[in-house]
This record gives C-alpha cells, sequence and structure tokens, in this order.
C-alpha cells in the first residue's frame, strides 16, 4: 500500500499482469528470453538434420571426428549441474540460503566449458575449423552458441548467488535449466544419430 | 517437490545418459536403423522433460504450459526423426529396418 501525499487515500499496488507468463517459476521477462531461445534451437537442430539429408556422406564423415564420449560426460556434468541448482532452489524456498548448491553448480558449469574447449582444441589440432565445411560449421555454430549461452548462465547464476531472494534464484535457474534442456537435445541429434 | 524426488531424477538422468553413451557407442550395431535413431530421440524427449517438469518445476506450472513444452518436444523429436527417415529412404530406397551397417 502506497500513500498519496497530497491526499490520505489508499492505493493498492497490483503486482504486474504477465498473463499467462506469471504461472511460470522465476521473472516473466526471463521467460520470453527462453522462449524465444527454445525456438531458436529447436531451428537450428531441425535445420541440422535437413542439412544432413542433403548430404549424408559428408556428414557421416565428419562426425567420425567427433568425441561423442567427451560430449556425453558433458551431458552428466550438465545434467548433474541442473540437479545442484534445482537442490539450490529448493532449500532456498524452505528459508536456507542454497548458496552451496549453487557454488556447485557453477563449479560444475565450469567444468561444462573446459570439457567443450577440449573438444574444440582436439579439433582445431586435426586442422578441423568452422570453414572445413557444412557440417562443421553448423556443428561449431550450435555448439558453440550453446557455450556462450553457458558463459551467460554462469554469469546470471554469479549475480544470482549474491541477490538471492527466491525470485531470482528462480529466474537464474529457469534460464540455467533451458541450456541444460537444451543440451540433452543437442547431444543424440548432432553426436549420436547417423 | 523434495530433494528427495530431484535426486531419483537425477539418477534416472544419468543412467539415461550412460545408456544413451552405450548405444551411440555401438556405432548401430544393436538395432536397425529408424528403432535406434526412434529410441535415441525418444529418450532426449523424456529426459528434457523430466528436467523442464522437475528441475524446472513446471509441475506447480499451468497445464497450458506443460502441454506446450510437451508438443514443443514431440514436434522436434519427430520431426528429426521424419527427416532422417525420409533422408534414409531416398538415399537406399526404404532402409527403415536396414542396421545402419547395411546402409552404409
Amino acid at each position: 500500500m502506497i500513500q498519496r501525499p497530497n491526499d490520505n487515500v489508499e492505493v493498492a499496488v497490483a503486482p504486474a499482469d504477465w498473463g499467462p507468463l506469471s504461472a511460470l517459476p522465476g521473472n516473466p521477462m526471463m521467460w520470453i528470453l527462453i522462449l524465444g531461445e527454445i525456438a531458436v534451437f529447436g531451428v537450428f537442430l531441425v535445420g541440422f538434420s535437413v542439412a544432413r539429408v542433403l548430404d549424408p556422406q559428408l556428414f557421416d564423415n565428419s562426425r567420425f571426428h567427433l568425441s561423442a564420449l567427451l560430449a556425453g560426460i558433458n551431458t552428466l556434468v550438465l545434467v548433474t549441474s541442473g540437479f545442484l541448482v534445482a537442490a539450490a532452489v529448493f532449500q532456498r524456498r524452505h528459508n536456507g540460503q542454497g548458496r552451496l548448491f549453487l557454488a556447485a553448480g557453477m563449479v560444475l558449469g565450469t567444468i561444462f566449458l573446459a570439457i567443450k574447449g577440449v573438444e574444440y582444441t582436439q579439433l582445431f589440432n586435426e586442422g578441423i575449423g568452422i570453414e572445413t565445411n557444412t557440417f562443421f560449421r553448423l556443428y561449431f555454430m550450435i555448439t558453440g552458441f550453446h557455450a556462450l549461452h553457458i558463459v551467460l548462465g554462469l554469469l546470471i547464476l554469479g549475480i544470482v548467488f549474491f541477490a538471492n531472494s527466491v525470485e531470482n534464484m528462480e529466474t537464474g535457474a529457469a534460464f540455467w535449466h533451458m541450456l541444460d534442456m537444451i543440451w540433452v537435445l543437442i547431444y543424440p541429434i548432432v553426436y549420436l544419430l547417423h | 517437490m523434495t530433494v528427495a524426488v530431484l535426486t531419483k531424477i537425477w539418477i534416472v538422468l544419468v543412467a539415461l545418459t550412460i545408456a544413451t553413451m552405450s548405444v551411440g557407442a555401438s556405432q548401430g550395431r544393436l538395432l536397425p536403423f529408424i528403432i535406434q535413431a526412434a529410441l535415441i530421440l525418444a529418450v532426449a524427449g523424456f529426459k528434457a522433460s523430466a528436467i523442464l517438469n522437475y528441475f524446472l518445476d513446471l509441475r506447480s506450472s499451468s497445464r497450458g504450459w506443460r502441454l506446450l513444452f510437451s508438443i514443443y518436444l514431440v514436434m522436434l523429436g519427430g520431426s528429426v526423426l521424419a527427416i532422417h527417415a525420409i533422408g534414409c529412404t531416398l538415399a537406399h530406397g526404404g532402409c527403415i529396418l536396414l542396421s545402419y551397417e547395411a546402409i552404409r
């Protein structure tokens, strides 16, 4: 409730109405970003599949240069990070701080990037880069774009670590889980399907 | 939602990821082309759904949102599978039940 200076009428301040977005955890503004990102990555993955159909031999030969093992390990790392961030939000909702879980989740996020760096370095050492062929152009675009989002996610979680209101935690976690979910889809489509 | 539930979901996700890694490492020797692709995509969709519903806690959101995300996952997985099947059929003239090795 606020009081106007010129009269004594009390005015109730209603929370902003975001329509259906209000039903989602965290700040609705973040969900606008998340929904956009999910759509973009969906288009990337369908586009990748279409490109594979157009040149299956190139894609099959190129895929053998990727390390499915490192990508699988990265899936385990990111899923575990997501679990820790979810546990942090749970703890914060129940009067804890959730910082330990959050920090552990961020450490695993950093490990994900380090493994991604190893993967890229192996390819660069083989003389493979973004200009090599269509497969690697799409591969570097999709995984690189995702990795950049991981960097952004770590920054958001870093801010949330200090400003850890329940809404902030939910907002940061929502972005992080979106990245987790997208990677779970990238891994099989890019690394496993022939 | 409790940490115990989150832990169970995490164990399921880890187990499914390890299973997927094993199937991927088999290089298509285990199952026919389309069945293996469908299995890999179905597991990925299930994992993505679990992350949304439990880690992100969409279970406490509205039914409309849960439905929307489910449609997204089914459409994405279905599209990728259909594109694969069409591509394989175009290249090999009907390879739905062939093994990867036969396709090569």
